[in-house]
């Protein structure tokens, strides 16, 4: 099976562990918050409390949405964008299209935040996106995301940073294919008890084996959509359009090819969504409609994946006269093979094709490979415990490794204690930074490992149970009787999950590991194989 | 609704046959010094094509949905089982 000598694996394996020795921990962090992320609408729908339950887009809006933007300057009817995030906020954002002095596409318009069942104007901004302020009602799902994508850093820094570390997880996985001689044999080959060393070897590659398919996935999708608005488009803006990010952002949007100014009212907003609703099964998501009051005005609405399938689709219709015009394709107006391969991407980044389902599915997707991550840099220090300078590196992995979920942990308490107030997208990574430095400080002053973890165990224990309740004390969140009677499943889903991950980490602190739990009786003197 | 089912009818037949795999690992029995309880044939060509026939059906019924979620799951599903190990006396 190697398909390497004994001299490249070596170089290899240095390559293998040094890349992850000195990016793993970061790698873990992204790919642990981007775990959660999967999980983003719900926790911007539990977080909220359940008020975001009324979807705008099942309601009439036609008339409040014409009152709105009919007035404005008319760069801004560009383009009209209309979004619920899972919170429940509705934004209305009719905008134009623009090139900065420093040549980056920006969108600039007017901002509304409506109240989705009055339509009540709650905020309205003008300027260019990064000048909004966060909407205070999806602080902690923004929060999460953000420090998944970009790790909070500034643009374009943060998105090369995890794009990068996606290249590192690419590699890491590439590498692990050469290094691992038997990786078919060993796949069934269960972690050995003779050694400790052997053990966390047989961990690692065990997990490796088997999470490697998505281990690729991940990466590589995680580094295109780094990259993508980062260096691709303003590459094919400069070899293609001569610099101009605004006409590549059009031809990969699509623009019609007949242009018609002359002014027309837009058709009932209410009957086209009612039409869509019917024709493809299915509410739809978000809508936007270019060139607002002019004859060439098209709605475009999106919706979900059908039954079976991992990809919305954009539905396009006159919004001048209300016909349909049929499906349009992700990039361009005509279906191309760029167009249908992109559309994989998302889905398979995001597993937000099927539902809860898939959702869960792509969470153990992500904690498999924060396992590898953290297994790998256990076998690597272990390797050179006689070293200080390793034993005082793994420490750092029971310290990253507890203090990222802990930081998560704060990061919810913080918003709960600041929601509805002034400010929570500002407490909530206040809360994320003083439970990061409270989890360092714990790693630092319990010198005992076991000890330590059982303390990190204790404390998630504690607060994962504590969250549903502060949801609805703190944050006057919904209780479960009035969250039945609405039907918001996912709210009682995300609080039993909380509970459940709690007694997990309560089964910890106990000793309960999923291990002795499945293996009961240990094996009877276990035999040695090669390491490798 | 359909789809859920075709998954679960996919995902139990693959694991059915990474459980059979297991079961008949001879590394796996040699690691542990394992002694069957039951005597199964081994044939592990075929338990891995039908590992993976779920896929070509989905794949061609167009169920692309309950193929990448019966691939994600295959993959952490297996990795648990593996991960168990077996009784000293089995």
């Amino acid at each position: 099976m190697s398909i390497a000598n004994k001299a490249q694996s070596k170089r290899l394996l240095a390559v293998h562990g040094w890349s992850a020795v000195i990016l793993g921990l970061f790698l873990y962090v992204v790919v642990l918050t981007g775990s959660v992320a999967v999980l983003s609408h719900e926790i911007g729908l539990w977080s909220g409390g359940g008020h975001g339950h009324h979807n705008v887009l099942e309601h009439p809006l036609h008339d409040r949405i014409v009152e709105l933007v009919d007035p404005l300057d008319p760069a801004y009817h560009e383009e009209v964008s209309l979004f619920q995030n899972a919170a429940g906020s509705v934004f209305l954002f009719p905008h134009g299209h623009e090139t900065t002095d420093e040549g980056s596409f920006v969108e600039k318009g007017v901002r509304y935040v409506l109240d989705p069942v009055s339509l009540e104007i709650l905020q309205r901004e003008e300027g260019t996106r990064s000048d909004f302020a966060p909407d205070h009602r999806s602080a902690l799902d923004r929060f999460i995301v953000d420090l998944h994508v970009r790790l909070h850093a500034p643009n374009p820094w943060g998105l090369f940073a995890t794009g990068i570390l996606g290249f590192v997880m690419l590699s890491a996985a590439i590498s692990g294919i050469i290094l691992h001689k038997h990786l078919i044999k060993d796949l069934f080959v269960a972690p050995r008890l003779s050694g400790l060393l052997l053990n966390r070897r047989d961990r690692h590659i065990l997990a490796g084996s088997w999470s490697l398919p998505f281990s690729f996935i991940l990466a590589f999708t995680g580094a295109f959509f780094s990259f993508a608005g980062t260096i691709g488009l303003p590459i094919v803006a400069m070899a293609a359009f001569g610099g101009d990010q605004v006409k590549a952002f059009e031809a990969v949007r699509g623009t019609p090819a007949i242009e018609d100014e002359r002014p027309a009212p837009i058709y009932d907003l209410d009957a086209m969504l009612a039409e869509s609703k019917e024709r493809v099964g299915s509410t739809p998501q978000f809508l936007t409609i270019s060139n607002w009051g002019r004859a060439d005005a098209k709605l475009t609405v999106f919706h979900g994946p059908a039954e079976g399938k991992i990809q919305g689709s954009n539905h396009v219709y006159n919004a001048a006269t209300g016909a349909y015009e049929g499906v349009k394709p992700l990039f361009g107006e005509k279906p191309s093979l760029g167009s249908a391969v992109f559309a994989w991407v998302g889905p398979l980044h995001f597993g937000n094709f099927a539902g809860l389902m898939s959702k869960a599915i792509w969470v153990a997707l992500g904690l498999a490979t924060c396992y590898v991550t953290l297994t790998g840099l256990q076998l690597w220090t272990q390797r050179r415990h006689e070293s200080a300078v390793w034993r005082s590196m793994s420490r750092a992995i029971p310290i990253v490794g507890y203090g990222t979920p802990l930081g998560l942990l704060g990061a919810a308490f913080a918003f709960f204690a600041s929601y509805p107030g002034p400010n929570p997208a500002y407490w909530t990574a206040v809360g994320f930074i003083a439970a990061s430095i409270a989890s360092i400080i714990m790693g630092l002053t319990i010198r005992e490992r076991t000890q330590l973890s059982r303390s990190y165990q204790g404390v998630l224990a504690a607060g994962l149970v504590l969250l549903p309740i502060l949801r609805v004390t703190l944050a006057e969140g919904l209780w479960w009787p009035q969250l039945i009677s609405q039907g918001s499943v996912i709210i009682i889903t995300m609080d039993l999950l909380m509970l459940v991950c709690g007694l997990g980490c309560l089964a910890m602190v106990l000793g309960i590991t999923f291990e002795r739990a499945v293996a009961p009786r240990p094996a009877k003197q276990p035999l040695m194989q090669p390491a490798e | 609704m359909i789809t859920a089912t075709i998954y679960i009818c996919a995902t139990l037949l693959s694991a059915a046959a990474i459980a059979y795999l297991l079961l008949t690992d001879p590394k796996r029995a040699r690691v542990f010094k394992q002694k069957s309880i039951v005597s199964l044939p081994r044939k592990p060509r075929l338990a891995w094509v039908i590992v993976f026939s779920p896929a070509a059906v989905l794949l061609v019924a167009g169920q692309t949905s309950a193929f990448l979620a019966w691939f994600g799951t295959m993959t952490v599903v297996g990795w648990l089982m593996a991960m168990k190990r077996p009784g000293a006396g089995a």
